[in-house]
């Protein structure tokens, strides 16, 4: 099977000319299918007797998987032609270059492929080369292609860009039979397509007139070819039929275009000569500064999505429904991550509340994405809110921020339906608004406007405010929290943003305080905004990890609650356990070289404190740059021990050279030489924190230095 | 709502689960990290190369499901540049097979994959998988993607093996497959049969293509591999198949060692054996308990699965066990003969009203791991049975898969510690 892409701009004759050839080429014997890629939907019609037939996109939007039939998307014309159109979305819906995409996959599905066809000729839009209508470019698809232009510059310009969008679609092949000039009767006309046609290196294969045996014949039903086959245009056509056939059978070349750059087409619209190309693909911003990207190396890596990070936001929020408008796929990807983490910390016994899966998804699939989800949103959130639901937030994927749905509006109208129910719009689109932290650090802006400012404060209840609660997310840390609120008569109001109900949320000033989790940038930055949405002042001092924190934090806290001696009580206590600890395992650690690595954005002082009580030699205080460009942002009063952009490879000379007796770090890294190696992970909060984390790295030392598992099997 | 995995997920996981292919995601970060975890934890391989080979770009660390990373910019113009420098960095590493497959939100931006791979000298060695498989049904597409990779092997079926089989339907979201593979191909071998190979669950490139040599295909699950069955019936091997659905519980599963002797002439009193021996263990066990046992007898269940599994699943909970259905309901892309028998036998037991609903509070729930969870722990019900297509389970070391004799014990092991002390 021989396939050719008819391309031209929008309404300069391409349909026509496709039909004509059709029919030329049925009437030569030939088996021919014609298939339309033009949202227009009009290419079969001269086939046809004038009658519009079904489209494809129509007929899948329509109909189920399981009952489509190729029969019911293609027809037999004029001639035993094979019709079929692509159609496409209603203006300003979906994308209707995905349409074409569509398209062929289904009618691949349908079978179309395996058809008794010898010539194939794909009638395509060429206005827009976007990568649905380069499809039929493909090599897979198009053996040859054929442009369609008038004199007109505006449509030698669409067939230049096509040329462009051949080179990217390049089979080591040339492709191009050549141009047909569709005369619009300007001036110069022929004139200006031939030295165009000289410039880009192809010919022009037929010239057709203007001639009244079209309007007639359209006005029939038919191709010229058909009604009239002894006149000039149907000679012509015919022409063009007979170099298709012998390109099909090879004895016809095809050529390479050479697609005219910006000065090129300059000289072209103003008549002058057109000078030599300079060979610069004219498409391509050259620039400086312009960015554009040539390697992943210039991509922001983000291993999630901000679509995710504000569905985890507000899913955490017990009261709130998230609808997600995209996929199936995405719901399952980011459902799999954030319920499988909330249902282990539920069953830790941590939240006074049942675990509630608030979430439904539009399940966008293909056909959605042609015509628009925005009807499917309309339906899954009026199901939602018809369903009970009185709080939802609408969180968007990539597809819908692609195609371009209106979901703000969708929002508007259901809101405007439902006076009583609250509905936020997330437009993350995916990972076009970010990764993960930039997700919730949108949806924490929205969710902040749910709090009650009015509320008054009252003495013995604190905020906790953090991204994420890992540190405290066993009972063991959220008690020993407790505990040290305790001392100063204080207890937990609002987790913020941990799992709550929205009156905790609304309710959260009732706290006279707010503490931050852990110092790291994006707490710091979700308490900014806190700061800046309430008007409270946060403590000045994270939840502390270590000693030095401990005495730090409750000195800090007596002296907000005016009881210092409370503090100064339990820090005398404190220090004498830890000294008591420190005492019994310092004769493990005396003179141990070990290497400490951090990967994360936090100080890791407190253990830089206990290695050095313990009696250990730090002989390498190592830090990994981020793979996600972030670098580190941490304070640390042992920053000349630092060893910045630290990598796999120091690591293995120092392992080498400094034969350390333990690593701590977050990698897994096979140690070797009878080093230990221990998580840097495990440390949880407060003093009881690093007491265990004393016991872990104790028994660390005390074990074999490689799991016996691993050597099991060797 | 329940959280099932869609069509792109099933051709991810389709290509993961042959040993020496890869997949290659084109799409941004988050399609690839759940993959890659559900990939590494369900088959663990042994990555060709050093680790260190990994920390490069589209791997950032990690071996499996490489990804292009595609963001806005990309989105807008095109990510062919990743493609083009993505494919030889993957091709390096030398899997047996690279498949190339868009994110949902890479099928709108039409790059030329077949160029990259061409111009990476990948021809032959990669494939561009040029079909948008979202939100539909995982099953369809798990083995509809084994098909265009064995149409893409194309490898001839000179000769038959006598007395070989392959196994299909069984997949990568099956909980514990490789042991639920071990077993059911030890069933087969019982009869004197040999496992040529598994496609969906660890085969191999050259077990693939070894395949096509096989006697006949031997059907575990239907909806995993309905594409992959026509392709191998277009070359001639026939397909068992068993009438009460898959091996789920003992009864189906004699029925399906039935089934397969009677089709390929064997003797099924070996694999029969196995499985009576295990039932007689069972009843030991049960009538030792006493009143522990009478504690299942109309217990309320609901079940949600693809209708090979729930029909089998929901007949020998209520015969076997004497539990009550309140609630059954099938997966998209059910079969719908297998969907039809499980209406059937809910409308013959007089229970028509579960029939299409989804888990509803009862005292026992078995359908994928989070919903099963949820309702658990909102004290929904009062047993939690997850049955695949979910994180749980994962990190299990003691096998837990759903089908033939280990099937049916792991689900009398939650059944019975569940009801202790009710």
């Amino acid at each position: 099977m021989f396939q050719v892409a008819i391309y031209g701009k929008g309404g300069i004759g391409k349909s026509t000319m496709a039909a004509n050839i059709s029919f030329s080429l049925a009437s030569r014997g030939k088996k021919v299918m014609q298939v339309g890629c033009d949202p227009k939907h009009d290419s079969t019609r001269l086939l046809l007797g004038g009658r519009a037939q079904t489209t494809v996109l129509d007929y899948v939007r329509t109909t189920p998987v399981f009952r489509r039939k190729l029969e019911d998307v293609v027809e037999t014309g004029s001639g035993g032609v094979i019709c079929a159109e692509a159609g496409g979305p209603e203006p300003g819906i979906g994308c209707a270059g995905r349409g074409i995409l569509t398209t062929f996959d289904t009618l691949k599905k349908l079978g179309a492929d395996s058809m008794d066809v010898d010539v194939k000729i794909y009638d395509v839009l060429g206005d827009v080369v976007c990568g649905g209508f380069a499809v039929p470019l493909r090599g897979e698809y198009a053996d040859a292609v054929i442009l369609v232009t008038s004199g007109e510059f505006m449509s030698m310009y669409a067939a230049n860009n096509i040329m462009k969008g051949l080179s990217n679609f390049d089979t080591g092949k040339p492709r191009v039979l050549g141009m047909i000039l569709n005369s619009r009767g300007v001036d110069g006309e022929e004139e200006s397509v031939r030295r165009f046609a000289v410039a880009a290196g192809i010919p022009v294969i037929a010239v057709i007139p203007r001639d009244d045996a079209f309007r007639d014949a359209e006005a029939n039903g038919h191709t010229v070819r058909e009604m009239h086959p002894e006149s000039e245009i149907s000679k012509r056509v015919d022409e063009i039929a007979s170099m298709i056939a012998d390109a099909a059978d090879g004895k016809r070349g095809l050529f390479y275009p050479k697609p005219l750059d910006d000065l090129q087409l300059s000289d072209l619209a103003a008549g002058r000569e057109i000078r030599p190309g300079t060979g610069a693909p004219a498409d391509r911003i050259q620039c400086p500064g312009c960015g554009r990207r040539t390697t992943i190396r210039d991509t922001r890596i983000m291993n999630s999505c901000a679509a995710y990070g504000a569905l985890s936001a507000f899913m955490r929020i017990t009261d709130f429904t998230v609808v997600l408008h995209g996929p199936r796929s995405c719901m399952y990807l980011m459902d799999m991550s954030h319920e499988g983490s909330s249902l282990q910390l539920h069953s830790r016994g941590l939240y006074d509340f049942p675990p509630r899966h608030n979430l439904v998804c539009t399940m966008m699939d293909d056909s959605v994405s042609i015509f628009g989800g925005v009807r499917m949103l309309e339906e899954c959130l009026e199901k939602t809110l018809d369903g009970g639901a009185d709080k939802v937030a609408v969180v968007t994927t990539c597809m819908p921020g692609i195609i371009g749905d209106d979901t703000a509006r969708v929002v508007e109208k259901a809101s405007a339906a439902h006076p009583g129910a609250m509905i936020i719009h997330m437009p993350t689109d995916g990972d076009v608004a970010g990764e993960y932290g930039d997700g919730v650090k949108m949806a924490v802006e929205s969710i902040l406007g749910m709090i009650d400012n009015s509320v008054e404060s009252e003495e013995g209840f604190v905020n906790l405010v953090g991204t994420s609660f890992f540190d405290i997310h066993s009972r063991r840390y959220a008690d020993e929290v407790d505990r040290m609120l305790a001392v100063f008569g204080e207890k937990v109001n609002c987790r913020f943003l941990d799992e709550m109900t929205y009156d905790t949320l609304v309710n959260y000033c009732r706290a006279s305080v707010d503490i931050l989790v852990s110092d790291v940038p994006a707490n710091r930055e979700l308490m900014g905004m806190i700061t800046e949405r309430t008007g409270r002042k946060p403590f000045q001092a994270s939840l502390p990890v270590g000693m030095r924190e401990y005495a730090e934090w409750m000195r800090l806290m007596g002296a907000r609650t005016g009881r210092s001696e409370d503090a100064e009580r339990e820090i005398a206590a404190a220090r004498k356990e830890y000294e008591e600890c420190v005492r019994r395992r310092r004769r493990r650690f005396e003179g141990r070289k070990v290497i400490v690595i951090s990967r994360m954005n936090r100080s890791s002082d407190w253990l830089v404190d206990l290695l050095l009580d313990l009696g250990a030699k730090i002989v390498r205080l190592g830090c990994f740059p981020s793979p996600r460009k972030d670098g580190t942002d941490a304070l640390s009063r042992y920053i000349g021990m630092l060893t910045e952009n630290y990598s796999i490879d120091m690591l293995e000379d120092d392992m080498d050279r400094l034969s350390p007796d333990l690593l701590i770090c977050d990698l897994i890294y096979p140690v070797r030489n009878g080093c230990r190696f221990a998580r840097i992970g495990k440390a949880g909060i407060g003093l009881r924190g690093v007491l265990d984390y004393a016991e872990y790295l104790e028994n660390i030392l005390r074990l074999p230095a490689t799991d016996g598992w691993r050597e099991a099997v060797r | 709502m329940r959280t099932l995995p869609d069509g792109f997920n099933g051709a991810v996981m389709a290509v993961e689960s042959i040993e020496d292919a890869a997949v290659f995601i084109h799409g941004p970060g988050g399609c690839r990290v759940r993959h890659m975890v559900h990939s590494t934890s369900t088959f663990p391989r042994i990555a060709p190369g050093s680790p260190e080979d990994y920390y490069g770009i589209y791997y950032y660390g990690y071996p499996r499901v490489p990804a292009s990373y595609l963001d806005e910019y990309d989105f807008i113009n095109g990510a062919y540049y990743k493609l083009a420098e993505a494919m030889p960095i993957v091709g390096a590493k030398e899997p047996g097979l690279v498949v190339v497959i868009n994110s949902p939100g890479a099928g709108l931006i039409g790059d030329n994959h077949e160029r990259a791979i061409r111009e990476a000298g990948l021809e032959g060695k990669a494939m561009f998988m040029d079909e948008s498989l979202v939100s539909l049904p995982v099953s369809e597409c798990y083995g509809h993607t084994l098909r265009a990779v064995m149409e893409h092997l194309s490898p001839e079926r000179r000769n038959v093996r006598k007395g070989t089989v392959n196994l299909l339907g069984l997949s990568l979201f099956d909980k514990d497959w490789a042991e639920a593979k071990e077993e059911l191909s030890g069933l087969l071998e019982a009869m004197g049969l040999e496992v040529l190979s598994v496609p969906g669950a660890g085969a191999s490139l050259d077990g693939l293509r070894s395949s096509v040599e096989a006697e006949a295909n031997v059907i575990v699950c239907p909806e995993m591999c309905a594409g992959l069955v026509d392709y191998y019936e277009n070359l001639g091997i026939p397909t068992i198949r068993s009438s009460k659905g898959a091996p789920v519980g003992f009864d189906a599963t004699k029925a399906w060692v039935k089934t397969v002797a009677e089709a390929m002439g064997r003797d099924p009193s070996p694999a029969l054996d196995v499985i009576r021996k295990a039932e007689r263990k069972v009843y030991d066990k049960l009538t030792g308990m006493r009143y522990g046992a009478l504690r299942l007898r109309g217990l309320t269940f609901s079940v949600a699965a693809a209708a090979s599994v729930a029909r089998p699943l929901a007949e020998w909970l209520y015969s076997y066990l004497s539990m009550v259905p309140v609630a059954a309901s099938v997966d998209p892309g059910s079969d719908p003969a297998e969907t039809e028998a499980l209406k059937r036998f809910l409308d013959e037991k007089d229970f028509p009203e579960a029939f299409g609903l989804e888990p509803v509070p009862c005292d026992v729930v078995l359908c994928e791991g989070i919903t099963a969870s949820a309702m658990q722990l909102a004290e929904e019900c009062l047993i939690a049975i997850p049955i695949g297509h979910s994180c749980s389970g994962m990190d299990d070391m003691i096998p837990r898969p759903v089908y033939g004799v280990q099937g049916a014990r792991y689900f009398l092991d939650e059944l019975m510690h569940g009801v202790r002390g009710t």
